[in-house]
């Protein structure tokens, strides 16, 4: 039990890239992520946001679903997602995430920060090959 | 890790994740799985909630208002957590601010409050300069500017003058000095009380704008007939806290009759409550008119004495202004010039600031109370710089804690905010200890400085004080806070949280250079202090042991008052003979002796003297001080004399013995005079000419030689002084003073001082102003140096505790955890001496360079202060090695302790910690 807990913290708390064969993500990305979900899909309680990651990123990152809770309340924290109590498909009581406008704001500025790093980190590893 | 009460916010965020879970568990069941394996499945996929429910309480800590309350109640738990520190971290901060605050609040009341007054700063204090020139009076006699001696306030008539026809001040009030009178209800049998009663002019609350809190107060009506204004005898107003103190605020007290030394009053008013006259540090019980002065004090006349002046500038005069004013009024009104003559040809009129009231003790005490307010101020900056210290050691431990908290994503700054909250409790602890033990202490203080009465001066808690203990407290708080939380929180991650047991290995403590600075830094600033504390201690012993020249244990000081008795002398000679063959006649008396001059009070008189083969230089004073004594000074006053002879019958009333002329007179000169006007030579037979061309020109011839004695300040060097013999001198007598010496026990002095003043009582028109044993009188005229040395003491004794602690915890935590390091040395075959002398050695590595660096700032300090010291310069040897001696040996000490500890190290158990 002890060993369990240590190794899910540790998973939470790696910041580091994994030499697995599923890369763990990078806190910031997450955010990057929920907002594009939330953008994306409109409200979403936070199993809806992990499925649909899940779905998207096709098993290859390694999603901890408690993480992304870290993230639901850094973003909201910081006033880019708002949340709201109602019902979910099969009725149960669950919190609906939705993107505020300065949440939208915030991820055009990352979606483009993201391209811009991105395409630096491409062009860097080609030029290495 | 359940320290926490839950929110309805926790809840929601439970429920939230519940909800998740049984999304997920429905999600696995479809997939075929058994409820259970579908719960545990889910919980897999989650992660850690308890986790996950501590980081979200820590994100919305940040994020609420009511995050300072968690704090606080956080802070409050790890501080429960840890008795010791917590404990040794309040009284340090206890100590320190309330030692800083209780001199605060005494400075607060001497130097910074205003008179509670209206428009105080309106207010303007009149005062005569003294010439900064030699004055030459008409009849060719001239007073060096030396001899003028202080302010000796207005007399009445001038204050009428400037009261009526001056333009500056709207109005201006006179007001004599405290009197000490007996109190007593009319018609009571009861004890009669001391009060301290003042004298004031009728206008005296109006101008200042003071409004009774019942009855009225003064006004110019009750100032004008001698015993008229209340229903039976003159008016008296009484002081808020008078009221308290003798009618416990009985409303009935307006309409009582009283008496004052015998003379019937009617109380007509109270003062409001902290309004106590504007003698800061002598508040006044009960004001009565100044035409009453007569009346209460047989002898003065409102001619006779000086005032203080107090006016209300008109709006837009300045002080400037009005002194100019001042000085053209004088000079353009013959009159008044020719009037005041005397006082005005010697002195000028100054106006100065009268907000804050008039005040002996703040020029005595304030000079004092600062140098021991830094000293004190120091202690709290080694106390914190010890709290400091704890702290690193502590946040070494507390690592592992810190560093998950980091990383589970609480911002550093939060983390910083955290612990700085904790260092704030403490400090706000030590603001509220502070205060309550400020207000004792300051009382104490307060009765020390006036010599025993702790009621003179009110030291209340007013917001100056409050902010000042609140300001000290937050600047500590942050202080000893704040290395430590920045240097906790800047932690490599995975190493600290690799580290299973949260230890550290040896050469990766945390902070361990920075707790060595500190506790130097402790070991520099208790240097300081302590050589401070040395150098205050040689002072006040010096002068202690001063040989002041005569004999202070068995001598006693009678002071006259003469008034206008009409006493001088001829007449003043007999009423001194009788006198003293009353004295002489008290059992223990030996001997007894006339004198016009003092030692510690009243002043010399001086003339120009001329001796034969001595020239002056250009810009030297020909004047020579003198004292007029009777026959028997030397042997009542124990001042030795050296060569020749004493005065005596035999010095008849004109000249020396069996020398028959006219102008001839004896002299005793002191060895200072000796020194001077014959460079050391036996002056006994010389001969001088005093008052040279003047109708009063003495020959004078030197029959004896005195040891030298200190008539002022023990601090400078005995000036030349000339004992004249006063049976010689008869008509020039003017005032009177009789030197007593008495035999036994010198607790003999409290009951022959009482049957002194009971002889006094039968002179009439003559009365015995204070009778004081010359120990008393020394003692009085030392009373900073004292203190300096007693609060400099105890200032550093709680240093060197201080750093006594500090020391020790530093090296006993270094210590524990290089337990490791220990075992293996000793495993490999170091011996205990080796592991003692190690230690040993890394403690006095710290406690010198904190030496290095605190010896020369010492130096520094005591040339700052040097004028303050006595018979010990600034560099003294003796201070510098005695404090360098003390502080390696407590040090020494306090490490002996965790050194002796690591030497008994077991190998065995060394290497399996951690």
């Amino acid at each position: 039990m002890a060993l369990w807990t240590a190794h899910r913290r540790r998973a939470i708390l790696s910041y580091g890239m994994s030499k697995g064969r599923r890369s763990e993500i990078l806190q910031g990305t997450l955010d990057l992520m929920v907002l594009q979900t939330l953008n994306a899909m409109g409200p979403m309680h936070g199993f809806g946001i992990a499925r649909r990651i899940e779905q998207v990123s096709e098993q290859v990152l390694q999603l901890n679903e408690g993480t992304l809770y870290t993230a639901l309340m850094r973003l909201q924290q910081q006033g880019w997602i708002d949340a709201e109590w109602g019902a979910s498909e099969n009725n149960r009581r669950a919190k609906f995430y939705s993107l505020t406008r300065s949440g939208r704001k915030q991820l055009e500025r990352e979606a483009e920060n993201w391209q811009r790093i991105s395409g630096v980190i491409g062009r860097l590893l080609s030029l290495a090959r | 890790m359940a320290w926490r009460r839950k929110t309805d916010s926790d809840q929601s965020f439970d429920e939230e994740l519940q909800t998740h879970l049984a999304m997920l568990a429905d999600r696995f069941l479809r997939q075929g799985m058994s409820p259970t394996e579908a719960r545990n499945a889910a919980l897999r996929q989650f992660g850690n909630t308890t986790l996950l429910k501590e980081v979200r309480r820590e994100m919305s800590a940040s994020m609420h208002w009511e995050n300072l309350s968690r704090d606080i109640r956080f802070g409050l738990r790890a501080l429960k957590r840890s008795p010791g520190f917590t404990t040794a971290a309040v009284l340090l901060l206890l100590l320190g601010i309330g030692a800083n605050t209780a001199i605060f609040s005494v400075l607060d009341a001497l130097l910074l409050r205003t008179l509670p007054v209206r428009e105080p700063h309106e207010l303007a204090l009149l005062h005569l300069i003294p010439s900064t020139k030699n004055v030459q009076f008409p009849l060719g006699t001239v007073i060096p500017r030396e001899f003028l001696g202080a302010d000796p306030g207005f007399p009445y008539p001038l204050y009428e003058a400037l009261r009526d026809s001056n333009t500056v001040f709207s109005d201006l009030v006179a007001d004599f000095k405290i009197l000490p009178l007996d109190f007593s209800l009319r018609g009571s049998s009861e004890a009669p009380l001391q009060v301290r009663v003042d004298p004031v002019s009728g206008n005296y609350f109006s101008t200042l704008g003071v409004r009774p809190i019942l009855g009225r107060l003064m006004t110019a009506e009750d100032n004008k007939v001698v015993g008229s204004g209340g229903p039976q005898g003159a008016v008296a107003v009484i002081s808020y806290r008078f009221w308290q103190r003798r009618f416990t605020l009985d409303p009935g007290v307006v309409g009582r009759l009283i008496q004052l030394n015998g003379q019937p009053f009617t109380i007509v008013g109270v003062s409001p409550p902290r309004f106590d006259g504007e003698y800061v540090g002598t508040p006044a019980d009960i004001w009565v008119p100044i035409v009453m002065l007569p009346t209460l004090s047989p002898g003065v006349h409102l001619e006779n004495v000086g005032f203080t002046l107090i006016g209300r500038l008109k709006p837009g005069i300045t002080r400037q202004q009005a002194e100019s004013a001042m000085q053209f009024f004088i000079h353009q009104n013959p009159g008044a010039a020719a009037f005041f003559q005397f006082t005005l040809s010697m002195f000028g009129i100054g106006v100065k600031d009268g907000s804050q009231g008039v005040s002996s003790l703040r020029a005595q005490f304030s000079p004092v109370l600062l140098i021991v307010m830094s000293a004190v101020g120091l202690v709290l900056l080694i106390a914190c710089a010890n709290l400091a210290t704890l702290l690193l050691a502590r946040a070494a431990a507390r690592r592992r804690e810190i560093s998950v908290r980091l990383s589970i994503g609480a911002g550093r700054g939060h983390v910083i905010r955290q612990l700085l909250t904790e260092s704030l409790l403490l400090a706000s602890i030590g603001w509220i200890g502070g205060l309550l033990l400020a207000r004792w202490g300051a009382t104490l203080l307060v009765g020390v400085i006036s010599g025993g009465a702790s009621d003179v001066l009110t030291v209340g808690t007013d917001w100056r004080t409050l902010a000042f203990a609140m300001g000290i407290a937050l600047l500590s708080g942050m202080l000893f806070g704040l290395a430590p939380a920045l240097q906790a929180t800047h932690v490599n991650l995975s190493s600290a949280l690799n580290c299973p047991t949260g230890g550290v290995r040896a050469e990766a403590l945390p902070g361990s250079t920075g707790i060595r600075t500190l506790v130097a830094a402790q070991i520099a600033l208790s240097a300081v202090l302590l050589i401070g504390a040395s150098l205050f201690a040689r002072t006040s012993r010096n002068l202690e042991a001063l040989d002041v020249g005569f004999n202070r244990e068995h001598t006693l000081l009678i002071d006259f008052d003469l008034g206008n008795s009409g006493f001088r002398g001829a007449k003043l000679a007999e009423l001194s003979d009788d006198f003293e063959r009353r004295l002489r006649a008290l059992p223990g008396v030996v001997a007894t002796a006339a004198t016009t001059g003092t030692p510690f009070g009243a002043s010399l008189g001086g003339s120009p003297v001329q001796v034969p083969g001595y020239v002056p230089g250009p810009d030297e004073s020909h004047f020579c001080a003198y004292n007029m004594v009777g026959p028997d000074f030397f042997q009542a006053s124990g001042i030795p004399l050296l060569r020749g002879r004493e005065f005596g019958p035999h010095d008849n009333s004109t000249g020396p013995l069996g020398v028959s002329n006219s102008s001839l007179r004896v002299a005793v000169v002191n060895e200072a005079f000796a020194r001077k006007y014959f460079g050391g030579r036996d002056p006994v037979g010389q001969r001088f000419t005093m008052r040279k061309g003047s109708p009063t020109e003495r020959q004078i011839e030197i029959v004896g030689m005195a040891k030298d004695a200190k008539y002022g300040s023990l601090r400078e060097p005995t000036a030349p002084l000339i004992y004249l013999y006063n049976a010689q001198e008869v008509s020039s007598w003017r005032k009177l003073s009789i030197v007593v010496r008495f035999t036994g026990s010198s607790r003999y002095a409290a009951p022959l001082m009482a049957a002194i003043r009971e002889v006094g009582r039968t002179n009439a028109g003559v009365r015995v102003a204070s009778v004081e044993t010359m120990k008393n009188l020394v003692d009085h005229s030392l009373l900073e140096e004292p203190m300096a040395m007693d609060l400099s003491t105890a200032a550093s004794g709680l240093a060197l505790l201080i750093v006594c602690i500090g020391v020790y915890g530093t090296m006993a935590y270094a210590l524990a955890r290089r337990t490791r390091e220990l075992g293996i040395r000793t495993a490999l075959g170091a011996k205990q001496s080796d592991i003692y002398r190690m230690v040993m050695r890394e403690s006095l590595t710290t406690v010198f360079a904190g030496l290095l660096l605190g010896v020369p700032a010492a130096l520094v300090v005591a040339r700052l202060i040097a004028s303050r010291f006595f018979g010990v310069g600034a560099v003294d040897p003796l201070s510098i090695t005695a404090t360098v001696l003390l502080i390696t040996a407590v040090a020494a000490a306090a490490s002996f302790v965790p050194a002796w500890r690591a030497g008994r190290v077991d190998p065995m158990v060394a290497l399996r910690y951690e």
